[in-house]
Formats: C-alpha cells, structure tokens, sequence
C-alpha cells in the first residue's frame, strides 16, 4: 500500500518536477516568470488529440507532433511575448505570457469545449506485479520516461555546452554575451527544451487519466510556481527534487491526513522556505537581490 | 443609466478591485494575493450582516478593516522578500485563504454561503465612485508620490527620509482593505459566494485591467471600464473576449509599456494620438513624452 502510494507520488511529483524544470530554466536565462508556460502543457495533449481526429493512426506520431507543437508554440511565445518587451520592466514579461497562455486556452475552450474529451492513446502495456503491489504499465512507462527525461536535462546542462551557455546567462548575461555565448540562440533553445519538456508532462497526465479538460493546467499551473520557488529559481537540480518531493508529500498527505493538508502544503512549505531559506532548498538559486 | 443593473455592480466592482492592486504595484509590491484578500472581505462582511444582523454598511466596514488586518502578516513577509518571490508568496497566501474558506463549515465550505441580504446595484456604484474619488486623493497626495518613489526606486527612496518597509505595508494594507470592500459588495449584491468566486483567474483579469490602462487611478478607471464592457457588447463577442484582452494587452506592452494612462493625464494621450495623425506636423519633442512611457517602477 505504501509503496503503491510512493510511486504515485513519484508519479504526480515528476510532472512537477518537468513543468517546474521549464520554469525555472526560462527564468534563469531570462529572469522572467513564463506563465504560459501551464498552458504549453496543456495545449500539446490537445494538439495531440486534434491530430488523432485528422486521421493520423499511429497515436506515437500524434504525440511525438504535439510535443513539437509544443516545442514551436514555445519559440512562437519568445517572439511574442518576450523579445519585443524591455527586460527592465517589473511586469512585462509575466503579462504578456500570462495573456499569451489566456489566448492557448480560449483556443482550446473555444474549439474543443469546456467538458472533459476522452483521450484514448491506444497504447496497452502488460501491467508489473511486484509483491501485492500492482503498477499499471501506462504508469510505469511515464515514470520511466519522466526519470530518463530528467537524468538527459540534468547532465545537458551539467556537461553540455549548451548546459555551460545557459549557466553562464543565468548568472551574468552580460559578461556571458562578452565571451562569446550567443545569448539569442540560447535562450531559444531554452524556450523549445522546457515547452517540449511540460508539453510531454501534459501528455503524460492526459495518457494516465485518459482524458483532457481545458482546465487540466489549473492545478498545476500555480503548484509548479512554488515548486520552482522551494527549489530555488534559476536551479534546475532544485527543481527536480523539489517537484519529486512535494508531489510525493502531497500523495503521502492525501493518503494518511487530510486532503486539506495535502492541498495546504505545499503552501506551507513555499512560505516556510522563503522565511528559513530564501534560496531554495539545495541554495543554488539566482541570488534574491538580483531578482 | 445606460448600463443595466447586473453590469453596473460588475463595472463598480471591477473598478474598485483594479484599484486595489494599484496600490501595491505603485508601490512596487506585487501583490497577487488579491482573490485572497477579497474573500476575507466577502466572508467577513457576509457573516456580520447575515449570522449577527449587523447593517450592510457597518459589516462592509468591518470586512475592509479585517481584509487590510489579513494583509500585515503578509506585509511583514514582505519586508523579508522582493519582486517576484512576493508575488509567489502572495499568491499562496490567497491560495491557503481560499483553501481554509473551502474546509471552514460554518460558511457553508465548498457548497458556499448563501442567504446574504441584498443591496441594489448603486450602492456598488456609489462605492466605487467613491473610492475612485478617494484614490486620486491618496495618488496625488504627499502619501501617493511617497509611494511612487518607493516603487521606482527603494533605494533612493529611503535616503530621502522615506520609511520604505512601513509604505510598502501600508500600500499592501489599503490594497487589500479596497479588495474586502469589493468581496462585500460582491457578497452582498450576488446573495450567495462560494470558495470558487476567489480564484486566481480573477487576478489575471483584473492585473490585465490594470496594466492596460497604466498604473494610475485613471489608468484603472479606463482598463477596467472598457474591458468590462466589451464582453458585453454581444454574445459571440463573450467566448472570444479573454483572448481579445490578452491580444491587447500584449500589443500594448510592446508599443506603450507604461499603459495608456502612464500619467494620470490625459494630455500625454491626446498629444500620442495627433503626432501619429499628423507625423508631419508634429515637433519631435512633442512626441517623445507619450511615445514611449516607461513604468519605472522597476528596481526591486
């Protein structure tokens, strides 16, 4: 029982953790908030699904093209929504993403209804026994996929020169543009990795629920700003473990407690790191006085 | 009056919430903890004038008073924290009020509180004129460019004598005491409130109001009249208006940053729309105020 639990708090925690790596990367290249960020999440499962309805069979390719989708909707929004506003201005870019997303979602609302559409992905997988606990094989795959996914990022930004140049631009983008990283290309890779990355998050909520709702994106929309504040911003490892914890620890709570506490914690743990320590569990973040 | 009743509360309210979260922003504290703030109000006032049978006026009262009470723990978070990790706090301060809202039975938890005495619309009007009229006082007073000047810059705020953390609680404080006066008269004009009226899309769209129109009480007035009014204008317009908003929006911050009023005057307006008119005519010093305004408010 417990660790049919854990793993569904794995589960949970690991689509924080991919929608919280976006996040926070954007905010490390740009110090921006992206908050249409939650609804590239969503739009990449109705991609999906849209595709699917034009006749394509292979559910695979549908959702290897939603996550592309996702991938250009975040180039799309950089062009948009961040590059024609001035980095000084205290709003601009959490406005004009926010309105961005506000726009993916009336597209959504507009076209496919406010009720929940069934997501049938066709994919069967044999279901894992172990002991008494039984993990069903759509589940065991996302969580694989999620863990994979997540070992691939941390290692991109750890050895990779791409990893090296959005370092750089996080900590100083003025002296990384001086020596040579080109600041514009790597912000657009940021910008298509962390879309792709919470468009397939999207994707693997929709294949384990088995359906889509144009508010899918609320609940984690706000739970994965405090996960990337807990685990500091601008820290991808932060991210990580802060996501897999919080989402374990809301599962835990939800199983042994109280769905209130569930729900309120994550909360309390936001307010209680920023009074004991501001920056972020592993203290790898954008120092505060930058922000 | 032209507008019918339901949309007049809906303007008065709007107006009066786009007023409350003026306040912090010009103060440079961004607050997003708005939803949570007017839940207290409606909550507070709703419970006074309905489980203890206290007038409206005086349950509104008391409703501001414990809304703006709310605010001071936040605000002493504040004093710790800056730029966007106080809108992250405040935005789970309005997720964890809304939260206790829906699990506290006696006001009715998820299933809502229902059964509140009602008022008619001008009330709200008359509030929310009222409240207009008191905003441009506190804006153009010593008080309101205090404020300003600790929103563009703390720093040079403070060695001017400026008691920075104090304004910027008090700038929280009024803000959130403007945002319990809209929760009780959303209480009190609908009859019923419910956890799911105070959410954070109610934020969004009121940040969008205000940013739009610019960071000053007419700024406010304008953003919050004409996006309220425009979903109105038909039915096909309604599905689409949220992200007619946003187009605006995002168009406006890339051509004015600061919002069409970024003054509170009109003329810097009147003076952007003739020298697009006529560009010929038009002195190149004319144009530069209106042409780009910059929101200083900047340096956190």
């Amino acid at each position: 029982m417990f660790l049919q639990q854990l793993i569904n708090g794995l589960m949970l925690g690991s689509v924080y953790a991919l929608i919280g790596v976006g996040y926070t990367l954007i905010f490390g290249v740009l110090r921006m908030l992206n908050l249409a960020h939650a609804y590239i999440f969503m739009a990449a499962p109705f991609a999906a699904f849209y595709f699917m309805q034009l006749g394509i069979e292979s559910s695979f390719l549908a959702m290897a093209l939603g996550v592309m989708g996702a991938g250009l909707l975040g180039i799309v929004l950089y062009y948009v929504c961040f590059r024609p506003i001035h980095q000084s201005h205290a709003l601009g870019g959490f406005v004009t993403s926010l309105s961005f997303g506000i726009i993916i979602q009336v597209i959504i609302v507009n076209t496919f209804g406010t009720l929940k559409v069934p997501f049938q992905s066709g994919v069967t997988l044999p279901d894992i026994e172990f002991g008494n606990t039984i993990l069903s094989g759509i589940q065991a795959a996302g969580l694989a996929i999620s863990i994979v996914l997540m070992i691939v990022l941390l290692w991109l930004v750890k050895h990779t020169r791409f990893g090296r140049n959005v370092r750089a631009i996080a900590e100083n983008e003025n002296a990384a543009q001086l020596l040579g990283v080109s600041v514009r290309t790597a912000v657009l890779q940021v910008f298509v990795i962390s879309s792709a990355l919470a468009g397939l998050a999207g994707l693997l909520v929709a294949t384990r629920f088995e359906s889509l709702s144009s508010h899918m994106s609320d609940a984690y929309a706000l739970k994965a700003l405090a996960v990337i504040v807990v685990g500091g911003l601008g820290d991808v490892r932060g991210a990580l473990v802060a996501g897999l914890a919080l989402g374990v620890a809301e599962v835990l709570l939800q199983a042994y407690a109280s769905g209130m506490w569930a729900e309120a914690f994550i909360w309390v743990m936001l307010i209680v790191v920023f009074l004991v320590k501001p920056d972020g569990l592993l203290g790898e973040s954008i120092k505060r006085r930058e922000v | 009056m032209i507008l019918s009743d339901p949309v007049q509360a809906l303007v008065s309210i709007n107006l009066i919430l786009t007023l409350s979260l003026l306040f912090p922003f010009v103060a440079g504290v961004w607050s997003l903890g708005l939803p949570g703030f007017m839940a207290v109000g409606a909550y507070t006032a709703a419970w006074c004038s309905t489980n203890m049978g206290l007038p409206i006026t005086a349950s509104l009262a008391i409703g501001v008073v414990a809304s703006a009470a709310i605010s001071i723990p936040f605000g002493l978070l504040a004093l710790r924290i800056h730029g966007i990790y106080l809108a992250i706090a405040t935005l789970a301060a309005a997720e964890l009020i809304t939260l206790f809202f829906s699990h506290f039975e006696p006001t009715g938890g998820v299933m809502g509180f229902a059964g509140i005495p009602y008022i008619d619309a001008y009330w709200a009007v008359i509030a929310a004129a009222l409240m207009f009229l008191l905003s441009l006082l506190i804006y153009r007073s010593r008080f309101g460019k205090a404020l300003f000047a600790v929103g563009s810059d703390p720093i040079v705020a403070n060695c001017n004598g400026l008691n920075v953390p104090m304004l910027q609680m008090l700038a929280l404080a009024i803000g959130a005491g403007l945002a319990g006066l809209a929760g009780g008269l959303f209480s009190h004009y609908y009859s019923f409130i419910s956890p799911s009226n105070f959410q954070f899309s109610r934020t969004v769209d009121i940040l969008l109001f205000l940013v739009a129109g610019g960071l000053t009480p007419l700024g406010s007035l304008v953003g919050s009249f004409t996006l309220t009014l425009v979903p109105q204008l038909s039915s096909a317009l309604e599905t689409w208006a949220p992200a007619l908003y946003a187009v605006v929006v995002i168009v406006l911050m890339a051509f004015m940053p600061g919002g069409i009023f970024p003054k509170n005057r009109v003329a810097p307006l009147i003076a952007y729309i003739k020298s697009h008119r006529k560009p010929r005519d038009s002195v190149q010093s004319q144009r530069k105020p209106a042409a780009a305004p910059q929101l200083d408010v900047t340096k956190n």
